[in-house]
């Protein structure tokens, strides 16, 4: 019954809307003649719309102006039209702006000065025909503004939070820088955790991105060069350098490339790092991530230019090499012994992610020989009574962790305690006690997935929980054997790889003695002499040599 | 805007040259095990290297005349362009063949080591595989390739020869000279003729980047590999003694299988092996780079890579039915057999070509 009646009530809706529709333009007389606007009807679709609206001029008259605006923007709620009357002549005027996007004290004051400062002024020069001009020149100068007779930029300048102000008999408008909107709080990265590191990490706003790189470098030489990406989303996008330390091929290749993206929307880096990463097959990132601003700032002073997108708070790092990687802030902030200790940690974990269960399996299969005779004893009375191959066992642990890790990620933070718990004790405990899989396996898969989140980066440790499996299977089918070509294809591939011509294994292949203060160990601060050598090769020295710090009195 | 150039570093040469030398010299130590020198095997292996050393300068020096050719272009211009063509077919048939033994040492040694029950076909493959794909590649990744494997070799080679030195009894070493001169000059012979891999060089100098320094790598790179020769000949005699160290196939395998450095450390051969699978990767990567580099510029094609495919089923098959199996590839190495063969193959060219050349250059034509 409801449903009818609904429909009947619909079907009276739309009768009644015909009805007045067709009167519409007979109830409403008035002189104004809506102008005839190809593209922008209710049946064209949206590449006409874009197109229609592209390069529409302004009109001298306000109503005019007002009626294409409507057109153009429908009847989003949130855009307001505010019109006014300005001046001792009463010339009609309108504010534009939209909702959300302005803040209300900026918008307050240019309300206040068309509206009531106008009187202040002469009255020749609020007359109807340089009342616009005055407006810009004397009215509104604390406010940083600009003019556009186009309807195109007029709404792309109201779109990112600034007000337009129209008059009657120009046809132009006045743009007026009122942006304010809210931004979350620069916070300490959550994902990159550090325990020396600087606290402050990116934010969704690209201008306040950009402007805690420009408190740290506040040399001119730091240009951040600036385009929009995506027809519908105009995404604004900043690449960050130093002017005179990069190499001008490098920002060549990556002007081209992003002027080469043709898409409708960027909803973060990302999407930019598919479109201009040099291997976009390939399981290893060629491009790093960060929402660590001194990790940024550190690469921009070796030479490497770092790319912003409105909207992430990940900045994208270029060129990129393996061993960017594995570099964690915390590395740099402690003295060098200790820093390079956990980083040469982190290269043997990052192995044993990778190579782990593939030799595992590898071993127990085909070379029982290799292990000692206790070891060996021991391991196959502990798998007495499991009733599948290794490699079954491996496999089937090894799929559980992934599942496990993989929900302990989506799980809101107050549950994720919980499933590692079941997972872990109750899953692992109880698979052992029934006899599914031997306690080796599980000691081996919870080494390995405890190895592979040392891996500072999430994309380099993605590949090698993939590329874990592989080894696993050439384990599995050829023993050690298998799993030294696994080993030699995946070197091959990394050598060949590039990112913007930088070789991605630089300075291990090929072999830069130089590069290697900070690439397996970092040194000292004082012995870091030199810019990585294929990056900052315009000007090698960062530092002058023998800063060694020397007791007082001491001589060398 | 980045160009792809076909180029390698000279450190990377050297890399190649010294893991290639290193692999097959010290696998299955030929100063040892192909002739009586026996407890005068390190002294063996001086001398071989200065005769080595002469053949490097011969190779070398020719080809750094045409510093940006290969030798099949070098030849066709020295001797004109038929019978040029005609002996540089020597030099592909020596990679070809080379390739092959080479690939069928290793695929001997892993069976008789590891996988007693693998068929040759998938040890050789796992390497075939991995080298076809590098070579696919390009000679760069090559190069990058040795600079990686290089300190990995290097330090397994050496942790392999320095852990028995707790064990070694030098007076295995005497008595020096007991049978005379001839003996051990005689076991210079097949090391020597293995230099015919440094004729990789005539391949490789067009695409060093400071060719004028590319024949003193080589030369440092034969004489570090030969110092690692002259140090395992040392240790492999005062372990095993000279007897049961020229009896073994694989001497420096038996040498490391029949120390224990503790209860826990016994079977640490995975690490040599390992390394010699990497080395091995490395050569037979050179070897089809020259053979398919060359093939393709006798054919004068554009893209050696065409070739990769079919010259490595040729490689393959060739290693599996070289041999019919380790014992021949051992009496393929005495002096007496390898050592006409390969200089035949590696200095009747080059001697034709140098004794063009001075023939030329009194023509005054370079």
């Amino acid at each position: 019954m409801s449903i009818k009646s609904g429909l009947l009530q619909k079907l009276a809706r739309v009768l009644l809307r015909k009805i007045k529709n067709t009167r519409k333009p007979n109830a409403k007389k008035t002189d104004w003649k809506p102008k005839e606007l190809p593209g922008l009807g209710d049946f064209n679709d949206l590449s006409q719309r874009e197109k229609a609206f592209q390069d529409l001029p302004l009109s001298n008259r306000l109503e005019d102006n007002l009626q294409l605006f409507r057109q153009v923007t429908g009847e989003s709620y949130d855009v307001n039209i505010q019109e006014f009357q300005s001046g001792p002549e009463k010339v009609p005027a309108a504010l534009l702006y939209i909702d959300g996007l302005v803040d209300t004290n900026a918008l307050e004051i240019t309300l206040h000065s068309v509206k009531v400062d106008i009187f202040l002024t002469n009255m020749d020069e609020v007359h109807k025909k340089n009342i616009f001009e005055t407006t810009r020149r004397r009215l509104l100068s604390v406010i940083e503004s600009r003019t556009t007779g186009n309807m195109a930029e007029l709404y792309y300048g109201i779109s990112i939070g600034r007000t337009a102000l129209l008059f009657d008999g120009t046809a132009r408008a006045l743009i007026c820088e009122t942006q304010g909107w809210n931004v979350r709080e620069v916070s300490e990265p959550s994902a990159e955790a550090s325990i020396r590191g600087v606290r402050e990490g990116f934010v969704e706003s690209i201008r306040t991105n950009t402007s805690l790189v420009r408190r740290r470098i506040r040399s001119p030489n730091l240009w951040i060069e600036s385009m929009e990406i995506g027809s519908l989303s105009k995404t604004e996008l900043a690449f960050a350098y130093i002017k005179g330390l990069v190499g001008e091929e490098i920002l060549g290749e990556l002007r081209s490339r992003l002027k080469n993206i043709k898409v409708d929307g960027i909803l973060g880096s990302g999407y930019i790092e598919d479109y201009i990463s040099d291997n976009p097959c390939s399981l290893f990132p060629s491009l790093l991530s960060t929402e660590r601003v001194d990790r940024v700032v550190g690469n921009l002073l070796e030479g490497r230019v770092a790319i912003f997108v409105n909207g992430s708070s990940f900045a994208l790092i270029i060129p990129a090499g393996f061993d960017s990687f594995l570099q964690a802030p915390d590395d740099y902030f402690e003295p060098f012994p200790l820093g390079a200790f956990i980083r040469v940690l982190r290269y043997i974990s990052f192995f044993i992610a990778l190579f782990l269960p593939g030799i595992y399996v590898a071993v127990l299969t085909f070379h029982p020989e290799l292990l000692p005779v206790p070891l060996l004893l021991r391991i196959q009375a502990a798998r007495e009574g499991v009733p599948f191959p290794v490699v079954v066992e491996t496999l089937f642990m090894e799929i559980v962790f992934e599942v496990l890790r993989e929900a302990g990620v989506r799980l809101p933070m107050i549950v994720g305690p919980a499933i590692s718990i079941v997972g872990a004790l109750v899953l692992g405990d109880a698979a052992i006690r029934a006899g599914i899989v031997s306690p080796g396996v599980v000691i081996i898969v919870a080494f390995t997935a405890i190895a592979s989140f040392t891996i500072p980066s999430f994309t380099l440790g993605l590949a090698a929980r993939i590329l874990r499996f592989l080894m696993l299977f050439l384990g599995a089918a050829f023993g050690l054997l298998g799993v030294q070509f696994g080993l030699l294809v995946l070197l091959i591939h990394l050598v060949s790889m590039r990112s913007f011509g930088y070789p991605y294994m630089a300075p291990f292949a090929p072999f830069i003695w130089g590069d290697m203060k900070d690439s397996l160990v970092n040194l000292f601060w004082w012995k870091q002499v030199y810019r990585p050598k294929l990056l900052g090769y315009r000007e090698p020295r960062r530092q002058p040599p023998g800063q060694k710090p020397q007791q007082p009195g001491k001589k060398e | 805007m980045f160009l792809f150039t076909e180029k390698i570093g000279n450190s990377q040469l050297f890399n190649i040259l010294f893991i290639m030398r290193t692999t097959i010299v010290i696998s299955f130590l030929p100063v040892l095990t192909t002739t009586q020198a026996l407890q005068d095997a390190w002294l063996a292996s001086i001398i071989t290297f200065f005769l080595s050393a002469l053949c490097v300068y011969l190779i070398g020096r020719l080809a750094l005349i045409f510093p940006d050719k290969s030798i099949i272009q070098y030849s066709q211009e020295l001797l004109g362009s038929w019978p040029g063509r005609l002996f540089s077919l020597f030099y592909p048939g020596l990679f070809l063949f080379m390739g092959a033994t080479d690939l069928r040492i290793y695929g001997e040694l892993l069976r008789s080591v590891f996988l007693p029950e693998t068929p040759l076909i998938v040890i050789q493959s796992s390497i075939v595989i991995a080298a076809v794909m590098v070579v696919y590649a390009g000679l760069e990744p090559l190069g990058r390739m040795a600079d990686l494997i290089f300190p990995v070799f290097t330090l397994s080679i050496l942790f392999t020869l320095l852990f028995p030195v707790v064990e070694a009894d030098f007076g295995n070493l005497q008595p020096v000279l007991y049978n005379g001169w001839r003996p051990v000059l005689f076991a210079t012979l097949t090391p020597v003729a293995i230099i015919a891999q440094y004729a990789h060089l005539t391949m490789l100098i067009p695409s060093v980047v400071e060719p004028q320094k590319a024949l003193r790598s080589a030369l440092s790179s034969l004489l570090w590999a030969s110092l690692i020769l002259v140090f395992a000949a040392l240790i492999v005699v005062a372990v095993l003694g000279a007897d049961e160290g020229a009896r073994a196939a694989f001497p420096v395998f038996k040498l490391i299988r029949a120390i224990r450095i503790s209860e826990f450390l016994e079977r640490i051969e995975a690490f040599p092996t390992f390394a010699w699978g990497l080395g091995l990767f490395i050569t037979l990567s050179v070897n089809l780079y020259s053979l398919s580099k060359g093939l393709s510029q006798l054919c004068r094609l554009k893209n050696h890579r065409h070739l990769l495919l079919p010259l490595a089923v040729i490689l393959s098959t060739l290693a599996l039915q070289g041999y019919s199996d380790f014992l021949e590839i051992r009496s393929f190495f005495k002096p007496q057999v390898a050592a006409p063969f390969v200089f035949f193959l590696l200095l009747f060219p080059l001697a034709v070509l140098w004794t063009a050349y001075f023939f030329k250059k009194k023509d005054s034509v370079f």
